[in-house]
């Protein structure tokens, strides 16, 4: 499903069903997924679809700008490093490029939603929540539902700290396509109450395709490498 | 340097105060025609000059500002183009004399003394809000018995659209001695509920039956953890009190209208479904003594 088109879509998979007929005088753009269906009308469309994973902090409305993980507690040395493999929830961005412009058609997402806080309610951030187990071996879950996080953990305190969730900036989420959707990430922990996460930009595996984000179709102004600093811990 | 033209106070009374105003070269003092044009027109520029940058403005940052913060700019941006053409062009003009501007000031200082001790308070309380910054624009407040969203604040008054959509303005200086509650100015609320249940019926199975309820419910904040527990034995019935946190951008209203119609009624319906049933008040009646009813026959 994933990909650029140049011409119709017919699209039918176990739960989504996307449609774009150019023959009509209106082509006519048609998603059916999760009991919804979006109908949209594209005037004199001659450019080009593209379908893709996008950063999951969208649906079902825009509440949230961070990623939470959670996960079973993982106890790290101090000075000590592990890699892990981690499940994101996916968000699917159906767009329009056409004259130069990048314009956000359609998203929706095969996984449900949940929220959560993290911190205190007045100095904390509402974040898109997510649980998932931990995987050494890089796992295979389905692509149109859930993507692979490479995440690099790394204890730079002088203590034994424990670790249970990963919080990360929406706006440093670079989702990257192939046979998997995929996107790395690490983490560096000060302190047991202070820690950075941030994602990488370079593809996790040679070959893959960069996706398009949200905030770069719509033209959301965003400071790269900044990271995301966990202040309420990681546990 | 101001320069003062001693000619210019000389006349003695109102005809030759006239003729020396419209005499050839001088309006008052040492001003020139021209120096009351180039003032006039460097105004007209600032104002226009002022509407152009208040448009880029607009156009450069109305996505990433709010729109009172945007307003204030764009206020700011046209006081100064309308200061900066007043430094440049008024000096000429302080020949006209220091009396008339110093009159200009006390009289404008009487008016404000004599009329304006409200606005005065207003203005003063305008800033002060300004500085605290206890709410802002889209967020959900109470202020005294008015509920509703702020729409903009002016240095004087806060506009505010209640839950009704009617137009409210309330003067700064109101607000500022009054409680303001701003239920958007956390990232989160906690919302309570309480639900009777029957004393027969299970405890147990129906906090397990609202706890997944919650669990299930995507806007319910996974942390902090909903917490569901046996409030109190009334009455009438065993209470059941719910207390659940939400995103306060998404729940920004204060009487959780959204709440109550969506997760009280999964709630009744899941608890219903599983035998457990909202009691209706009800009170036992014991007598000391056995009642007695005689029946006469005739």
């Amino acid at each position: 499903m994933f990909g650029r088109y140049e011409g119709d879509i017919s699209y039918t998979g176990d739960d989504i069903s996307i449609r774009l007929d150019r023959s009509l005088g209106l082509p006519r753009y048609e998603r059916t997924c999760c009991d919804e269906m979006v109908v949209k009308s594209l005037s004199h469309f001659t450019g080009t679809i593209i379908i893709n994973p996008v950063e999951p902090v969208n649906l079902p409305v825009p509440l949230a700008r961070h990623l939470e993980i959670g996960f079973p507690t993982i106890a790290l040395p101090p000075g000590t490093s592990q890699t892990l493999f981690l499940l994101f929830p996916l968000e699917i961005g159906v767009f329009l490029v056409a004259g130069g412009d990048v314009h956000v058609l359609d998203i929706f997402s095969l996984s449900k939603s949940k929220f959560s806080l993290y911190g205190t309610s007045d100095a904390g951030v509402i974040t898109r929540w997510h649980h998932s187990e931990v995987y050494t071996t890089k796992p295979d879950p389905d692509r149109h539902k859930a993507g692979v996080l490479n995440l690099s953990i790394r204890n730079r305190s002088a203590e034994t700290v424990e670790v249970s969730r990963a919080v990360f900036d929406s706006d440093s989420i670079h989702l990257f396509s192939g046979d998997r959707v995929e996107m790395s990430g690490q983490m560096e922990i000060f302190s047991p109450r202070i820690a950075r996460t941030d994602i990488r930009t370079a593809p996790p595996m040679p070959g893959m395709e960069r996706c398009i984000e949200i905030y770069t179709a719509k033209k959301i102004p965003v400071v790269q490498g900044k990271g995301f600093l966990m202040e309420s811990g990681a546990a | 340097m101001i320069t003062v033209n001693p000619d210019a106070f000389n006349a003695t009374n109102a005809n030759s105060l006239i003729s020396f105003i419209q005499s050839e070269k001088n309006i008052v003092g040492t001003t020139t025609p021209e120096e009351l044009l180039v003032f006039s027109v460097s105004l007209v520029i600032a104002y226009v000059a002022g509407i152009v940058a208040a448009y880029y403005l607009k156009r450069r940052f109305s996505h990433k500002l709010k729109k009172d913060q945007l307003d204030f700019w764009i206020k700011s941006e046209r006081i100064l183009f309308v200061i900066a053409a007043m430094v440049i062009t008024v000096p000429p003009l302080f020949d006209a004399g220091l009396e008339i501007i110093m009159l200009v000031l006390l009289g404008s200082v009487a008016v404000f003394a004599l009329a304006g001790q409200k606005v005065v308070a207003n203005l003063i309380s305008g800033v002060a809000l300004r500085y605290e910054r206890p709410y802002t624009t889209g967020d959900f407040i109470s202020a005294g018995t008015t509920f509703g969203t702020v729409v903009s604040i002016t240095l004087s008054a806060t506009v505010v659209r209640d839950t009704n959509g009617v137009y409210v303005r309330i003067p700064n200086e109101q607000v500022y001695v009054s409680d303001v509650r701003n239920y958007h100015g956390n990232v989160a609320r906690r919302y309570d509920f309480e639900i009777g249940i029957r004393y027969r019926d299970d405890t147990t199975e129906a906090i397990r039956i609202i706890t997944g309820i919650l669990d299930a419910y995507q806007f319910a904040l996974k942390h902090p953890a909903p917490e569901v527990f046996v409030s109190d034995l009334a009455d009438s019935s065993v209470k059941v009190k719910i207390r659940v946190w939400f995103p306060s951008v998404w729940a920004n209203t204060q009487d959780d209208i959204s709440l109550c119609t969506r997760i009280l009624p999964m709630v009744k319906s899941a608890l219903e479904a599983a035998g457990i049933q909202i009691p209706f008040p009800q009170r036992e009646l014991w007598f000391g003594n056995e009642m007695v009813s005689k029946r006469s026959e005739c």
